[in-house]
């Protein structure tokens, strides 16, 4: 019974709270950088195993360069640009001073509108923005079955946000992946453990200048 | 040799009579096995046609990329022979109306399209091939379903922008095959020819696309062997991260796939029970004519006949006896089959083809004439050292014959065995249910033999009722003991076969039945974000459309069970099967819930209810409930602590309740739940469903809907779940018709056992009569006897069935079973009555006639 105590998921919320908020190195040293990384099954690493997914590869290329980062990975399959508000909120507890953006994807995939795409994740930045992240936003295309009028007006909306919120992006978060069958599981969009090892090099490109050493 | 056959002829003739009686007994069990056994036969086929009309094919080969024609053939080399081929190209495009853009599910077919079921046009009218070509092949055409004209905003003959292409609206389409539940109708439905998707430039490199081919194979194809090679042979050809794909009409749809597996399994049990009905029957009739034969076989070998010589007389007697019998079965079969199955039209599904089996009626006729010997060599076995001295007694032949096991006596029993073993497996297609099946029945023999045994010999030894009728009738049946343990146990067994079936149907039949129809969903929505939920919800209301199951749905992945015993989740190269199953099921990320109270569709198993939402404050750990199969497949039980990372935070709980979830309600259900408390503050979304939509309603609330909430996700499931209720309708149809025949078939035998035995009791009822027993007394009498054994007898057997149905429920259907206590007692009840009625009329009959009968000669 003891030992479950320490386990007590609410407290233990709680603690953890406490436990960020407490750490002067943690929320002042200059020195640490805390990413998150909002995204979906590309995030989250569908299919392959967390070791193998972007967000901890990641951890481990800038851990290895020198740098001292803690990468969280917050994605969710299946999740859509909605939810990026809720989701940063719950988030914000732990305090990230970094956020990589990757949604949109899934409201692409299902047809929604681009225009409530664009409202939902700039109001995800605005409050990254206003809690002191810095955000970089992964870019995403849809694949050309969609029709010319609807992948163009979707591929825009990404480089639209970054010019209004004056962030960086990185313009294709699969480049070089997306559409090669080597790279993707049999569903065709989900990245293999190589996909992901390429997705890691492209984001540690554009996202090295943000961390400091 | 000669002189022989002409004997036995003349004594069949002689007895003409006896022998027509037997032969009709006989008969009436044969038909009732050709009539069961065909009849499953084609209700196996008509649900086979409705589930290809689900694929539109046998067999589905599919593909991100095309396959070239190369690779086509190869693969096809492996399939056999195969009858016809169509290609189809499915993907997901927005396409638009002067008015409106909206998601769609664009499919490309070609001439041939469906191989199986049929689209249904407008008015009800179905698509010809004809029409295919005329129209919907011929030029830039598309035909959609009526509720994405709404949702566009157009009509029947105006163009769309699809891709390049603006293609002219002919037909609207109804119903189309395909239906796998979560690709559902996220978009609805456009058809058009697939030389026409390729001119949209939707297809092109760098879209998702899924290239389909669909086959024809022959009726008999072996399409689980053909999968599994194709299978082997794509690993092989493409590699095995590839995105080719087989799939068999059985795997179009998850929850039908399961049932028809049952329904498969539970048709294979139906003919093992018609099988072995028929089977107890013969034995039966064979061997009571034998043992009536043994004074004869004991004149004759005292009039200085060999051995084998009266045994062949006798053997030629029975074959022919039941050649003609299995003739006269197969003839009726043939002749009035049809004709039960055009009385029986208004019963059946439409399209539904009645064929009469050959293979039953060859068995039918196998089990008449081989079956004859193989029946009675035991008995013969036992005869060899028959004396003629037995000729001066009387009553005591039985006890002569049936004492005694030697070495040979046993011997003799491994034919029957062996055939029945071989039988067993092959009418169940499987080695272990037909296995078993028989290790039950010889079980059940054994206990029946045991049971049958000592109560008749107590019966008659201690119950010294002061009623004449009661004493008289106690005292017979320990003298008849003998005769009446093999009619015990021909009743036992019948009564087992006869409650068998109904008692397994009775699980599945609770397994798949589906809720009331109003409260199945129209729509599934999903996304919903949080603070969505209330706007959304008044909005419904406003429109008169109550959102209901609306349940939150947190991602989450395991990550510890009972504090870390479960640490190694990577698939190793040298795991087996299972153990990279459950790591693959314990790797994965889960979708949690939580709620108090049980959904409608849901039953506790295992353990206890949530206590109530958690408290802060307690000790205890959160409460957690888990579904049952999913349970199994983690290797969870009741009070394992499983801890998840909810999204980069670890929660842990405590396995207080293994649930039971009934999935064909298709309701929102989780495989695992939390109490409410815990996982609220959680980022997650919620699911929710809307039924009673009209089709006029549909798409103008879900228009409403987009406006208002433009990221929620909405999926029509009507379609797709009319179409699993259609299948899941008839398989339910099908286990109820079979168990219904199954005990009528049943019955029959059990009526043909028990007149055979009223008839064989006549001589001792004349001789109480000659004696001067009143009529009402041999009456009751005899009634007693045969109620005491029907009752006795069935009784046993209802409840050995409980034993055996149990067992075959845990191999075959998931350990689905429950006890139907009404069921048993109809059965054990019928079985008495019947038998007495039988019993009483052959009495009445015995009665009537002149007791001069007794002093003719034998």
């Amino acid at each position: 019974m003891k030992q479950s105590r320490r386990f007590h998921p609410p407290k233990l919320l709680f603690l953890l709270g406490i436990l960020f908020l407490l750490n002067p190195f943690q929320l002042y040293g200059a020195t640490k950088t805390t990413l998150l990384m909002l995204g979906d099954s590309l995030t989250a690493g569908y299919g392959v195993d967390k070791e193998q997914a972007f967000p901890f590869l990641l951890q481990k290329k800038f851990e290895m360069e020198g740098y001292q980062i803690t990468v969280i990975n917050g994605g969710i399959s299946g999740s859509t640009s909605a939810s990026a508000l809720g989701r940063l909120k719950w988030y914000s507890r732990i305090q990230p001073n970094l956020l990589f953006l990757e949604l949109g994807a899934n409201d692409g995939l299902r047809g929604l509108s681009v225009e409530s795409m664009k409202k939902n994740l700039g109001k995800a930045i605005q409050f990254a923005q206003a809690k002191g992240m810095r955000v970089i936003l992964a870019g995403m295309k849809m694949p050309l079955n969609y029709g010319d009028t609807y992948t163009k007006q979707f591929e825009t909306a990404f480089h639209e946000l970054a010019e209004q919120y004056k962030i960086p992006i990185i313009p294709f978060l699969l480049e070089g992946v997306a559409g090669n069958p080597q790279l993707n599981l049999a569903d065709g969009i989900h990245p293999t453990t190589e996909g992901h090892r390429i997705i890691s090099q492209t984001i540690f490109k554009h996202l090295q200048p943000l961390v400091k050493k | 040799m000669r002189l022989w056959i002409k004997l036995a002829f003349k004594e069949l003739r002689n007895n003409s009579r006896f022998s027509l009686f037997f032969i009709l007994n006989l008969t009436l069990g044969l038909v009732g096995f050709i009539a069961l056994d065909s009849f499953k036969i084609s209700i196996h086929n008509h649900i086979q046609l409705s589930s290809k009309a689900f694929l539109a094919a046998d067999l589905e080969v599919s593909s991100n990329q095309p396959l070239t024609l190369q690779q086509q053939t190869s693969l096809e080399a492996s399939m056999g022979e195969v009858l016809q081929k169509t290609r189809q190209v499915s993907f997901l495009s927005m396409v638009a109306s002067p008015q409106a853009t909206r998601l769609v599910q664009i499919i490309g077919i070609e001439q041939g399209y469906p191989l199986y079921g049929k689209i249904l046009l407008k008015d009800q009218i179905p698509a010809t091939q004809d029409s295919l070509r005329n129209d919907l092949l011929n030029g830039p055409k598309v035909w959609v379903q009526p509720e994405l004209l709404a949702a566009l905003n157009t009509k029947q003959g105006e163009q769309l922008r699809v891709g390049e292409l603006s293609p002219q609206i002919t037909q609207q389409i109804l119903e189309s095959p395909g239906g796998s539940f979560w690709a559902a109708q996220i978009g609805y439905k456009l058809f058009m020819g697939l030389e026409q998707v390729e001119k949209t430039g939707l297809t092109k490199v760098g879209s998702r696309r899924k290239y389909i081919y669909l086959y024809k194979l022959p009726v008999n194809a072996p399409l689980k062997q053909i999968r599994k090679r194709l299978q082997t042979q794509i690993a092989d050809q493409f590699g095995p991260n590839s995105s080719v794909a087989v799939k068999t009409h059985h795997d179009a749809n998850q929850q039908t796939k399961r049932f028809l597996g049952y329904l498969n399994d539970y048709l294979g049990l139906v003919s093992l029970v018609a099988l072995f009905l028929a089977g107890i029957g013969t034995a039966y009739l064979f061997r009571s004519y034998l043992v009536k034969k043994t004074k004869e076989i004991a004149i004759l070998l005292s009039l200085g006949a060999t051995k084998r010589e009266t045994f062949q007389l006798v053997l030629l007697q029975i074959a022919f006896l039941g050649t003609a019998s299995a003739l006269l079965a197969s003839a009726l079969a043939i002749l009035f089959l049809p004709l039960l199955s055009q009385v029986m039209q208004n019963f059946l599904p439409k399209d539904f083809q009645s064929v009469l089996s050959w293979q039953s009626i060859l068995l039918a006729l196998g089990m008449g004439t081989l079956g004859s010997v193989v029946f009675c060599l035991p008995v013969l076995v036992r005869i060899r050292n028959v004396k003629a001295q037995i000729l001066f007694q009387e009553n005591q032949m039985e006890t002569n014959i049936t004492g005694g096991f030697s070495k040979a006596a046993l011997l003799s029993y491994c034919p029957i065995l062996l055939i029945a073993w071989m039988l067993a497996v092959w009418q169940s297609h499987s080695w272990l249910v037909g296995s078993i099946f028989i290790l039950s029945l010889l079980a059940s023999f054994l206990i029946l033999g045991v049971i049958g045994w000592s109560m008749l010999s107590i019966v008659g030894r201690y119950f010294s009722s002061s009623y004449l009728i009661l004493r008289l009738s106690f005292r017979n049946l320990y003298r008849n003991r003998v005769s009446l343990l093999s009619s015990f146990l021909a009743i036992g067994i019948g009564a087992l076969l006869i409650n068998l079936i109904p008692q397994v149907q009775e699980g599945l039949q609770q397994e798949i039945t589906q809720p009331e129809s109003s409260s199945l969903p129209t729509f599934f929505f999903f996304d919903i974000q949080p603070e969505q939920v209330d706007p959304l919800q008044q909005f419904l209301e406003e429109q008169n459309h109550p959102l209901n199951n609306i349940s939150p749905m947190i991602r989450a992945r395991l990550s510890l069970i009972n504090g870390g015993t479960y640490q190694d989740s990577h698939v190793h190269l040298g795991d087996t099967r299972e153990q990279e199953e459950t790591k693959r099921a314990r790797n994965r990320a889960y979708n949690l819930s939580y709620r108090l109270e049980l959904s409608a569709d849901e039953s506790i198993v295992e353990g206890r209810a949530f206590s109530g939402t958690f408290n802060m404050e307690s000790d205890a750990l959160p409460e957690i409930s888990v579904e049952i199969r999913f349970a199994e497949r983690l290797g969870v039980q009741l009070g394992d602590q499983l801890t998840f990372d909810v999204q980069g935070i670890p929660i842990e709980g405590k396995v207080v309740n293994l649930r039971k979830v009934q999935w064909t309600g298709f309701q929102p259900n989780f495989f695992i739940l939390f109490q409410p408390g815990v996982l609220e503050q959680a980022p997650g979304t919620f699911l929710a469903t809307l039924s009673q939509v009209t089709a006029q309603e549909k798409v103008s609330l879900q228009n409403k809907i987009i406006q208002k909430f433009a990221n929620i996700s909405i999926v029509d499931v009507s379609r797709v779940i009319q179409k699993v209720l259609d299948i899941t309708h008839q398989i339910s149809w099908a286990l109820q018709v079979m168990a219904l025949l199954a005990v009528f078939a049943g019955l029959i035998v059990v009526y043909s056992l028990s007149r055979f035995n009223a008839q064989s009791r006549q001589q001792e009822i004349n001789l109480l009569k000659i004696l001067g027993a009143d009529f009402p007394d041999i009456r009751s009498m005899i009634l007693l006897e045969f109620g005491m054994i029907g009752l006795l007898a069935s009784a046993v057997g209802a409840l050995l069935s409980l034993v055996i149905s149990r067992l075959l429920s845990f191999f075959l259907f998931e350990s689905l079973w429950n006890v139907t206590w009404s069921l048993t007692f109809a059965t054990i009840f019928g079985i008495s009555i019947l038998s007495m009625a039988t019993a009483y009329l052959g009495v009445r009959k015995t009665l009537r006639q002149n007791p001069n009968s007794l002093l003719q000669a034998v």
